[in-house]
């Protein structure tokens, strides 16, 4: 043990050099100071730094009670010991209770050593636990810190006391404040994406018969109704007979990281696209566009170099009247579908499908009335959106007018369309009893600019279809269609609803 | 004229095939030439005109690419699926308004195409065809 420094408070220079005398005689290595009064103690207690402080209570201007209170005034770390002469039960307990460490009787000083290398010994030991646990707090903090900002929550079930816990980010991670649901199994697979719950539960189960670390990938849906992607892994702790004691595990989220990918992927998937449409527009203008022209450059051709009749004059005339004319109207299409897709910015609006109806029905009344169109409607479970009008509008007029076109010869036509709803989609479904489309031969070509598929029919110009799919595209939705020659054909386009397309 | 003298012309528009018409008869006197707008009643005809026949007479088939149903890629297809004799009989000439050079690469890379054209036809093209046609079937 090292020399210690003891102060002594006490106003009789014999009762301190008796105090002294005691020490040296048990072999203690010590220095002392000592202070004869409240001054002296002060000072004492500010300029240096002691391993120990004995007063004496008897001292007539300066009481061990203030002497006690100066000493929890400056937080010392060290054990403070009342030597005196006489002491009551009631006042030994009361100045313990102020911070005393220790009372030793002027009549029993050979138990002061003893007690002064106890007190010592038992706040060093203090202070080591103080300054550990400190460590240990602080290290915990940096964890939790650590945990936070990797988005890493950790829980514990234990299978002997069934306790189970979540740290705070676990609460967090599901969208919880810490301590806001019981923390549990059960209570985090509630949280698991409905699709994958099965999973993790065999996971759970598999964890169970294996010793190292089951990992795997799901998604969960927070308190919020968002869905977060996380990576679990966990493992079931032992004793040494092989009985499972308790499964811990964590979770991370790692939302960030995969909604970046997803992003990512759709940036791809749009930049195939634009090259597609790029590559499509390249054919149109080499077929669609050319064509009519190749056939203006022809006809000339023959009306200035050929000798013609008079009729046949007339004839390549009127070809090229109607070559010209074509001409217009592919150029009037092509310049339609270049503007479909800057059309996103027009304000949304609250769209009824019931009157859309209607108003296609009334301007085309005289061609429904013609072929006895019969038009069916159900929008019972959603009647509108939040979505372009215009873009609505043309959709269905496109649809409707199909069926209408490429209806069968000997059935009047039926057209149903339908209105679902389904969690944060609308479904849209057209079906008409008309002649179909060979879907097994042209299954990639049904929504092509300029592909058509009834020769016979030669109202169709292949651009309806292509339309439709853009402008279903362009509102964020999908366009699918089953189809059996002879039997009718059915559309389907599902709209998702993303918050944008909320009403405001 | 030369010995080859049947024309059959498959494109669904019509405005081409009268010009082709004219452009030919202008060319040839007396050439047979027989138009379709529907693909597959041009591959029918061109199935029955020469399944049961022992003819030596050849036909130049000027087909169009984009056509509604069966585009020229299905018919060089089907095409490709009949007797040789048949075959042998009828020279494909694609005649398209396209100027892109994947077309031209996909017809001239098909062993039933001949000549890519592109529209319009004029004599001089039809001329050119129907020469190499003559001098590499030793008919000139």
């Amino acid at each position: 043990m090292k020399t210690l420094n003891l102060l002594l408070l006490e106003d009789v220079i014999s009762d301190a050099e008796l105090i002294i005398r005691t020490l040296e005689k048990s072999g203690m290595d010590f220095v002392s100071v000592v202070a004869y009064g409240k001054p002296d103690y002060i000072k004492a207690i500010k300029d240096a730094s002691f391993d120990a402080i004995l007063a004496d209570n008897s001292m007539p201007q300066f009481s061990a009670a203030e002497a006690l209170e100066i000493y929890n005034a400056h937080d010392l770390a060290i054990p403070f010991i009342l030597v005196t002469g006489s002491i009551s039960e009631e006042y030994a307990v009361e100045i313990m209770k102020m911070g005393a460490c220790d009372y030793i009787l002027k009549d029993r000083l050979q138990r002061l050593p003893s007690a002064i290398i106890n007190a010592v010994h038992k706040f060093s030991l203090d202070l080591e636990r103080k300054k550990y646990m400190e460590k240990v707090i602080a290290n915990e903090a940096l964890l939790k810190d650590a945990a936070e900002l990797a988005h890493f929550g950790s829980w514990e079930a234990d299978l002997v006391t069934y306790i189970q816990r979540w740290s705070d980010v676990q609460y967090r991670i599901l969208g919880y404040e810490p301590g806001e649901i019981e923390p549990s199994i059960t209570n985090f697979l509630k949280s698991v994406h409905g699709e994958d719950v099965n999973f993790v539960k065999q996971q759970l189960d598999e964890s169970f018969t294996k010793t190292e670390k089951q990992k795997y990938d799901c998604r969960i849906i927070a308190k919020d109704g968002t869905i977060k992607y996380i990576h679990g892994e966990m493992v079931v702790k032992r004793d040494d007979k092989d009985k499972a004691l308790r499964v811990n595990g964590f979770i991370r989220d790692m939302s960030e990281s995969i909604n970046a990918e997803v992003k990512e992927q759709k940036i791809t998937a749009d930049l195939v696209q634009r090259n597609k449409d790029l590559e499509q527009f390249a054919y149109i203008v080499s077929h669609n566009l050319r064509a009519p022209v190749a056939n203006i450059v022809g006809v000339t051709n023959v009306l200035m170099e050929e000798k013609l009749e008079e009729e046949e004059k007339a004839e390549f005339m009127r070809a090229l009247s109607a070559s010209v004319k074509k001409l217009d109207a592919t150029i009037t299409d092509l310049n339609q579908i270049l503007q479909v897709r800057n059309h996103v910015n027009e304000n949304k609006e609250r769209v009824v499908f019931a009157d859309i109806v209607d108003d296609i029905k009334s301007g085309i009344g005289a061609a429904l009335n013609d072929s006895f169109v019969m038009i069916t409607t159900d929008f019972s479970e959603v009647g509108e959106m939040a979505t372009l009008k215009s873009y609505i509008q043309s959709i269905f007029y496109n649809l409707i007018s199909n069926s209408i076109k490429f209806r069968k010869q000997d059935l009047a036509p039926v057209i149903e369309i339908k209105s679902r709803k389904h969690p944060g989609k609308i479904e849209l479904t057209f079906k008409d009893n008309g002649i179909g489309i060979d879907l097994e031969k042209k299954s990639n070509y049904v929504f092509g600019l300029y592909k058509r598929f009834h020769p016979g029919h030669a109202e169709g110009k292949g651009m309806g279809l292509f339309m439709v799919k853009t402008q279903v595209e362009t509102l964020g939705g999908k366009i699918s269609v089953a189809s059996k020659v002879n039997e009718g054909t059915e559309f389907k386009i599902v709209f998702d609803l993303p918050d944008s397309f909320e009403l405001e | 004229m030369s010995y080859i003298k049947n024309f059959i012309i498959i494109d669904d528009d019509v405005i081409n095939n009268t010009l082709c018409r004219k452009i030919i008869e202008k060319t040839y006197e007396g050439a047979t030439i027989t138009d379709f707008t529907d693909p597959q009643e041009g591959f029918d005809y061109i199935v029955k005109k020469y399944s049961n026949s022992n003819s030596d007479e050849r036909s130049i088939l000027l087909l169009d690419i984009s056509m509604p149903v069966l585009n020229a890629w299905d018919f060089l297809d089907l095409f490709d699926k009949l007797d040789a004799h048949v075959k042998n009989k009828v020279k494909i000439h694609i005649l398209s308004s396209s100027v892109n050079k994947q077309d031209m690469m996909r017809a001239q890379s098909n062993r039933n195409v001949e000549y890519y054209l592109i529209k319009p036809l004029t004599k001089e093209s039809i001329r050119l065809i129907v020469h190499v046609l003559n001098k590499r079937l030793g008919l000139a």
